[in-house]
């Protein structure tokens, strides 16, 4: 028997006669679809984002090693950021006993240092985020003085504007990026601070410090977390328009269609390396008790984009890092994920490594935290299809 | 009228002293800290050499304070320049020698300086946290101990003002 359910749908909502002859011919049927129908949009809503790929093998190649020499101006401590200009000849890093972004070439030599600390128009308070767009500008996010200030790479001050005086959010530290001539940076809505996953997650703001726009969603996972982590990672693609965001405790990633503010998907699945607390960790928790209940658990420190992976780098923060507060105690996980695809395809534990960027199909990483040795090493990532 | 403005200031006052009581509570273990631990743990960061911390106030930190830590650190060196009667030193939990190199230089800063670069300090229990300030008194015992940053008036912080 041939069933016309376009005519039969038209019935049931005009005649309940026919309505009626439908359940009693074909019930069963349309209950069945409807109960599937339910418990497939019941999936799709509480479902976490798992994707996986084991056709790809990739590993790290050490290409290249370089020593970061001390100028004439002694750096003390970088944190651990680095940004890189997009022709790769400039490699910059936030010095945390000077408070200034120190700029080098690309075989380690001194270029410049650029800010100081202070209150004056070409200084800084606090180095909250940085980066360098193609024009080789250097954004500088003062979150003490809630200032944007622009200066070239030899240090000279382009611009200096307060940035979000009427703001309704607030900008996590470290992840403010050029984006065609704005800034994006990931956000916390002040009246969201208690309750994250309420909050919008990226803006833009104009390099007069203005804000342009506000959108997103954060990642639902900080509902499920027990740490209270407002931090959200980010790295944009300006060629092809997506941003991609990571909470510092989530192992899920949102990637956002920057053009019109939209997700295009929530990605990513829970590792072998990560980890996260038993239980609950509070401001109102003890230092000593909040050492003992994240022990071993695991943070996103980064996310890199390539041409053809998304990478999260993950830390383990070991107990040995909790006793020394030495860098390299850290261990030190990528996670790769297929950015044509959004599958997973592997995590790779790195043995005394400290990534800090990638560009162009390589991972750079700090290999020595002496300042009189500071080292980078360049790792080019090599794929075999299986 | 009055009576209310009375009973109001006298509530502020009642206040006062139950939230400077929640203070010294919250600081209270490390005020039973003795002078000899804190010298044992001196001694074992400074190569091995005995020190009397009698009369002395050691400003305890990392290398990478903020801001506010840096500008007490500076009051406090000035302080030291022009006192007889009681020293001042650092301790600061740095691995690398260049790191502190770095720091004094850069901000100018005059006060000798014990390297914990194994950071034993956390270890010890000496302190709940960083940066932090004690203040020995003539006997060697912990007198006064307070966070760096808050205020930068030494004088107020050795009277226990």
């Amino acid at each position: 028997m041939k069933v016309d359910f376009k005519t039969k749908k038209a019935k049931i909502s005009g005649h309940c006669r026919y309505g009626s002859r439908f359940f009693k011919n074909y019930g069963f049927m349309f209950r069945t679809f409807i109960v599937l129908l339910i418990a497939f949009f019941a999936l799709q809503c509480s479902r976490t984002p798992h994707t996986d790929s084991e056709t790809k093998s990739i590993e790290l190649i050490q290409i290249d090693t370089v020593l970061i020499e001390q100028g004439a101006q002694l750096f003390g401590k970088f944190y651990e950021h680095m940004r890189i200009s997009q022709n790769g000849s400039y490699w910059l890093f936030n010095e945390r006993i000077r408070n200034q972004v120190f700029v080098f070439n690309s075989d380690g030599s001194f270029h410049s240092a650029i800010g100081k600390r202070g209150r004056g128009p070409d200084e800084i308070l606090t180095i909250s985020s940085f980066d360098i767009n193609k024009n080789n500008e250097v954004a500088i996010f003062d979150g003490s003085q809630r200032m944007l200030k622009i200066f070239t790479l030899d240090g000279r001050l382009i611009s200096s504007n307060i940035i979000l005086e009427y703001a309704d959010f607030s900008l996590v530290p470290h992840y403010l990026r050029w984006y065609k001539g704005q800034l994006a940076g990931t956000i916390i809505d002040l009246e969201s601070r208690f309750e994250p996953y309420k909050s919008r997650l990226l803006a833009l703001i104009n390099d007069d410090g203005s804000t342009d726009t506000a959108f997103g969603k954060f990642d639902p996972f900080s509902k499920q977390d027990n740490r209270e982590t407002f931090v959200s990672l980010l790295a944009i693609d300006e060629e092809n328009n997506v941003a991609y965001t990571n909470l510092q405790s989530s192992p899920y990633f949102q990637i956002y269609d920057m053009e019109h503010f939209e997700r295009i998907l929530y990605g990513g699945k829970i590792t072998e390396s990560f980890n996260k607390p038993s239980q609950e960790v509070t401001p109102q928790t003890s230092l000593s008790e909040i050492m003992l209940l994240v022990e071993d658990t695991s943070v996103f420190a980064h996310i890199f984009l390539t041409d053809e992976y998304f990478i999260q780098h993950m830390q383990i923060l070991t107990k040995e890092w909790f006793d020394t507060s030495d860098y390299t105690a850290k261990e030190n996980v990528l996670v790769f994920y297929d950015r044509e695809t959004n599958e997973f395809i592997k995590e790779i534990k790195l043995e005394g490594i400290t990534p800090l960027a990638a560009q162009k199909g390589k991972i750079y990483a700090v290999e020595n935290f002496n300042p009189d040795q500071f080292t980078i090493g360049i790792y080019e990532i090599s794929t075999n299809t299986e | 009228m009055k009576l209310v403005q009375i009973l109001s200031r006298s509530i502020i006052v009642v206040w006062l002293i139950f939230f400077s009581g929640c203070v010294k509570d919250k600081y209270a273990p490390y005020y039973e800290k003795t002078g000899n631990e804190w010298e044992q743990y001196i001694y074992e960061i400074s190569d091995k050499k005995k020190v009397t911390l009698n009369n002395t106030v050691l400003l305890v930190l990392t290398s990478s304070e903020c801001s506010p830590s840096i500008d007490e650190i500076k009051s406090w060196d000035t302080f030291n320049e022009n006192s007889d009667s009681i020293k001042v030193q650092m301790v600061i939990l740095e691995k690398y020698f260049t790191t502190i190199q770095v720091l004094l230089e850069y901000e100018d800063i005059g006060l000798h300086v014990y390297r914990d670069s194994a950071y034993s300090l956390i270890k010890t229990d000496l302190l709940p946290n960083t940066p932090m300030k004690v203040y020995f008194d003539n006997e060697g015992k912990v007198k006064n101990l307070s966070p760096i940053g808050v205020s930068n008036d030494p004088l107020k912080f050795i009277h226990g003002s």
